[in-house]
């Protein structure tokens, strides 16, 4: 009798605690157009100039998961930077997901404004990561440096750094995307399609080609590649 | 579980809380305004400044190890550099500003003359990356100090691990800055009425035109308004310097530059953001006779100032008062032994 009841209440606390260790992994997966996206290979783009991109990081912060049942959860220090040279930085772990059918999820591309006077801080937001300015203060919400064959200058190179956080260059975008996904007891694996082209997408790369400051070209920018989320 | 999640919870327990017995308290000078720096949020703590000092005079900070901190910024001279209008950096290459001083930055708001930084934590990144002062990165700096056994070892007294960051950098670097309190001079003590301590007729002259003329912009008790305005510098061509308007892009910022402190004025020359006056009859020669008017021309400078011979004698005896040897010759911010 006693060694019954152990085991009914050992089974009832392991299953319990079953349930709620949920896992979301969202695997961000960088495209150009509709191939995958390797780091330093060539693209054609519909006008049929070739693109290679040396380097792309960006930040994905403030993820939100929105339930069809109203509820939200939000991820606790949820500041993500995304190397697409960096593989382990393209999976972003959530633990302990409340179960449910999700209907949405939110993230804003880039750091919020509050973070961008606050100091030197840590993990993915720590300034030795390159996304950090060091004469006007405030981070590079998203980077991208490359060469681009439309370009006329000697080697051909852009270099867009997309930063600002106060009126009216704020490039922080928000993001909402559609998410029919139901979360249960095993662990479920997303995927963040990002496509790099969009970058490019009515971007008159001849006259810009270097976006190194806050204002309006980086507002512009930031609209651009907002659009560049698709998730499956 | 990702790497990616593991990487920031290890660097979470690298930045443990401070060590109770190491944390020091910021004084703050009897009548002065509370500091801008959030003393609660950061304590300020005996080994952080500690480590910050080797840094800030350690010049494997810069490309070629060269260049510390301390090179521009000598604690003798008010941690500015002195007979240099515009400084030299790493392959004696020149700037285009002249060296601010360093002192009682937990009052200010912004840094730069330019204002371009906005936290005491990250204003080294400025200089760190110039090419013509450090000519570094942070991560540069991060990956020298970790191959060094001697630094891993200070980083884990002060920060509780032997593992390096960016932000311990910064924070061990603004810690020691954040000591460079200057409250000592002659009109300190004058001010808090210190037994035989009184102004000569002449520095009370002095201080009584300091009141009408300069207090507008050079409150006290920091000598400073801690903003950005234009005083009617004549624009030079050859550096071309339009000031806060470079950070902003608002026309009302166009050739504003900060408004620097007097504290330890006698000993901080060369004189504005391109170090173009030699001397303190030379400022005030400027206040005086050559003013530019402008559409951003400080509201403070429309009407002349009308200082006569004596007066100007008078007012370089007050701002002589501002003097503070106890801070200049203080060991605590001098080279580490």
């Amino acid at each position: 009798m006693f060694k019954k009841k152990n085991i009914v209440l050992f089974l009832v606390f392991i299953i319990s605690n079953i349930s709620f260790s949920n896992e979301v992994n969202i695997e961000v997966k960088a495209m150009f157009g509709t191939e995958n996206f390797i780091l330093n290979k060539d693209y054609i783009t519909d006008e049929g100039d070739t693109v290679l991109i040396s380097q792309c990081k960006f930040y994905l912060t403030n993820f939100k998961f929105i339930y069809k049942s109203g509820e939200i959860y939000t991820e606790k220090d949820s500041y993500h930077l995304i190397d697409v040279s960096d593989s382990t930085s393209l999976l972003l772990h959530f633990d302990k997901v409340p179960k449910g059918k999700l209907e949405r999820i939110d993230f804003c591309i880039g750091v919020d404004s509050l973070n961008s006077v606050s100091g030197a801080l840590e993990g993915d937001l720590d300034p030795m990561l390159g996304m950090y300015w060091a004469w006007n203060s405030g981070y590079i919400n998203a980077k991208m440096e490359g060469v681009h064959s439309a370009i006329k200058s000697p080697r051909s190179i852009f270099e867009f750094h997309i930063g600002g956080y106060l009126k009216p260059n704020k490039t922080i975008q928000y993001v909402q995307l559609e998410a029919n996904y139901k979360i249960k007891s095993k662990p479920l694996t997303i995927n963040l399609y990002s496509d790099l082209e969009c970058w490019f997408s009515g971007l008159n790369v001849k006259s810009t080609n270097h976006i190194l400051v806050p204002g309006r070209e980086a507002v512009e920018m930031s609209n651009r590649y907002s659009r560049m989320f698709k998730l499956k | 579980m990702s790497l990616c999640s593991l990487n920031r919870k290890s660097d979470r327990n690298g930045t443990v809380d401070y060590i109770i017995q190491d944390t020091l308290k910021f004084e703050v000078p009897f009548g002065w305004p509370e500091p801008v720096y959030d003393f609660e949020k950061n304590p300020l703590s005996v080994s952080q400044i500690s480590l910050g000092r080797k840094l800030f005079y350690e010049p494997i900070l810069s490309r070629d190890s060269s260049i510390s901190c301390s090179s521009c910024h000598l604690s003798y001279t008010n941690f500015t550099h002195v007979d240099h209008a515009l400084s030299h950096g790493i392959d004696g290459k020149i700037g285009n500003r002249n060296t601010l001083s360093i002192i009682n930055p937990a009052w200010q708001s912004t840094f730069m003359w330019d204002g371009g930084i906005n936290h005491i934590e990250v204003q080294p990144l400025a200089p760190l990356e110039n090419a013509v002062e450090m000519e570094s990165s942070l991560l540069a700096v991060v990956k020298k100090l970790s191959n060094n056994a001697t630094y891993k070892n200070d980083f884990k007294i002060a920060f509780g691990s032997d593992k390096i960051t960016g932000q311990k950098v910064l924070k061990a670097l603004a810690q020691f800055m954040l000591t460079f309190t200057s409250s000592n001079s002659k009109y300190d003590q004058v001010m808090r009425h210190e037994k035989d301590v009184i102004f000569t007729e002449s520095e009370q002259n002095g201080y009584d035109l300091f009141k009408i003329n300069c207090a507008s912009c050079h409150k006290e008790p920091l000598f400073t308004s801690d903003s950005f305005e234009n005083n009617g510098l004549v624009l030079d061509t050859l550096l071309n310097d339009v000031g806060r308007y470079s950070v902003t892009g608002e026309k009302e910022d166009s050739l504003k530059f900060r408004v620097p402190t007097l504290r330890n004025i006698e000993v901080s020359y060369p004189y504005m953001h391109d170090g173009r006056y030699k001397n303190l009859q030379m400022v005030l020669f400027h206040y005086s006779n050559n003013i530019e008017d402008s559409p951003t021309l400080s509201p403070h400078l429309k009407n002349s100032i009308q200082l006569s011979e004596n007066d100007k004698r008078d007012l370089i005896a007050f701002l002589k008062t501002l003097t503070d040897m106890s801070f200049l010759r203080n060991p605590e911010f001098a080279f580490p032994r």
